[in-house]
């Protein structure tokens, strides 16, 4: 047990090192692999905010891309209409991309006490999907200060390369990885597998479900929000269609799924997976590439129901 | 049948219970002191586990009040009634299968009575050792027979250091020599902890072989309360397992 958790270690320190080493080895601003890893980084980041609040908890969640959107709106906002001061360095703002996390998980607790206590299982799963369409409405229909459906366009003179992206992505990346080893080792973790595997019990145990479910649908909330912050810089043009499209709500669900959800790695591994087959598929079947990946993640799910991690231990038993 | 003496650890009042037109319960009166392992015995659907779901507050009394150390608990939602210090476990077991005896036994521990470190995992521990289940800490609880399930339901139960537990058919599935060790634990808690037990139960004799106190409930009416003698020769008992003597 001991020697596999220093060589796990040791494997994930090693394509960290890796992933550091990457663009320095390639032209930064032409390569399509830096585009391609950035997105990857911030697919885990979504997919380990699902992981959190749909693997671990077992509340499925269909509304990921309201907070992946009202992230890049917070950021956006905060930035068209100056609401941090005058003065202020707008690009890659730490502070704005933290409230930019924070602004959903606030959203996630006032929405979430009354989803989660009247709504289980399919019907919360419906009620979220519900949440982000609301949302979508609320900005289409916000006027001047969301930019309607046209959006905001962010200035995007401070663009100098594309290396800021690729880091900031890459450290968001580990720090939501590394987030949920913690998060899943403490008593909150404790409490998010019991009341996913049997919340009678869970709650005669002295859990406090609807409290611990909230608190998992916020954290699911920051991290969703803090990637849309991102990819809101990035893009420069935050409009109801790029960020609050619904692929942001399914993609970090078949990411999770088909890596292994539930686990510290079955995500990251889902998610780096999920890019390289829209990628490829993109290329080779320009016109029906929904279809190739589509059929692709019934064949996977069909021969790997625990997703890319379980098949290690499946082929180890049989 | 109330008593009102200080030495009393839980008090039901005047329960009714009603599913729509279904009268499941009705004026159930109990009082249970410290220490003391109390049968509750009756035919199938007499509201046996209806009792113990409306003390750990999984529902509410349509009528009458429940009390727990002097306090009334009729209305707290159902983990506060855990961090009173109500421990209960289920007629078809409710452990964990996809953490570890020893995680299961952690989550009793850790939220039973809002303790962290040290102290909960040295209550797990504890508790998993008075059951007999130490050595298996590491295995993983869908791998376990039933009986070590339901004994690692009582260690989850002891992990959460409360004053009374309900063991809903804890006999339930297991065979004579397992009957055997689980009785020893309930006497092992009981004289280490100091701890009560109201103990839903379905095989009369072991019941009135162990408890010094027995009550039988028959559609939803408590018709008899009080030693295993008494029960056994009142008439009301005996015609609600037997039926009505020929005329």
């Amino acid at each position: 047990m001991k020697d596999m958790k220093t060589f796990y270690t040791g494997l994930v320190a090693l394509i960290v090192l890796g992933l550091i080493v990457v663009p320095f080895s390639v032209n930064v601003e032409r390569s399509y692999l830096i585009y391609f890893l950035f997105m990857a980084f911030i697919y885990v980041v979504i997919a380990q905010g699902w992981n959190v609040v749909g693997g671990y908890a077992g509340q499925i969640s269909l509304g990921q891309h309201a907070f992946f959107g009202l992230g890049a709106y917070t950021t956006a906002m905060f930035w068209v209409h100056g609401l941090l001061g005058t003065g202020a360095d707008y690009y890659f703002n730490p502070l704005l991309m933290i409230l930019s996390g924070i602004v959903p998980a606030i959203v996630a607790i006032i929405v979430g006490i009354p989803l989660l206590s009247r709504l289980r299982g399919d019907y919360f799963a419906l009620g979220s999907l519900g949440l982000g369409e609301i949302i979508r409405v609320f900005f289409v229909k916000g006027g001047d200060i969301t930019g309607a459906q046209d959006g905001l366009h962010l200035p995007s003179g401070g663009y100098e390369s594309m290396l800021p992206y690729y880091f900031v992505g890459l450290l968001l990346a580990v720090l939501a990885t590394v987030g949920v080893y913690f998060i899943m080792r403490s008593r909150i973790g404790m409490a998010f597998r019991a009341i996913n595997e049997d919340e009678v019990s869970a709650s005669s145990h002295g859990i406090n479900i609807l409290y611990y479910k909230i608190l998992a649908f916020a954290v699911g909330a920051f991290f969703t929000g803090v990637a849309g912050s991102l990819y809101g810089i990035y893009i420069f043009h935050v409009n109801p269609d790029s960020v609050l499209n619904i692929n942001y709500g399914l993609y970090p669900i078949l990411m999770c799924v088909l890596g292994g959800s539930a686990t510290i790695f079955g995500p990251v591994i889902g998610s780096f997976f999920m890019a390289g087959v829209f990628v490829i598929a993109e290329q080779h079947f320009p016109m029906i590439h929904p279809i190739i990946s589509g059929a692709l993640i019934v064949l996977v799910m069909r021969f790997m129901p625990t997703g890319i991690v379980g098949l290690k231990s499946r082929l180890q038993r049989d | 049948m109330v008593s009102t003496s200080k030495e009393e650890l839980l008090r039901l009042e005047g329960i009714y219970k009603r599913f729509g037109g279904l009268e499941v319960l009705q004026d159930i009166n109990i009082s249970i002191g410290p220490e003391e392992i109390v049968g509750l015995i009756g035919p199938n659907g007499a509201g046996k586990t209806t009792i113990f779901n409306l003390i750990t507050s999984f529902y509410r009394p349509t009528q009458g009040s429940i009390f727990f150390n002097g306090k009334n608990i009729t209305r707290l939602s159902a983990h506060k009634v855990c961090h009173r210090g109500i421990a209960r476990t289920f007629q078809l077991v409710r452990t964990f299968s996809k953490m570890t005896v020893m995680e299961n036994a952690m989550v009793g521990a850790v939220f039973g009575k809002t303790q962290i470190g040290m102290q909960a995992s040295h209550n797990a521990a504890e508790a998993l050792e008075l059951v007999g289940l130490a050595n298996k800490k590491d295995n993983l609880v869908a791998h376990l027979t039933l009986s070590d399930r339901r004994m690692l339901e009582i260690a989850m139960a002891l992990a959460s250091m409360p004053s009374l537990i309900l063991l809903d058919e804890p006999m339930a599935g297991l065979n004579s020599a397992e009957i055997g060790n689980l009785l020893k634990v309930i006497e092992k808690a009981r004289d280490e902890r100091k701890l009560s037990f109201l103990w839903i139960e379905h095989k009369v004799d072991e019941v009135l072989d162990f408890c010094k106190r027995v009550m039988v409930l028959d559609y939803g009416v408590l018709i008899a309360d009080g030693s295993p003698e008494e029960i056994a020769n009142n008439s009301k008992v005996i015609e609600a397992y037997l039926g009505e003597p020929s005329a």
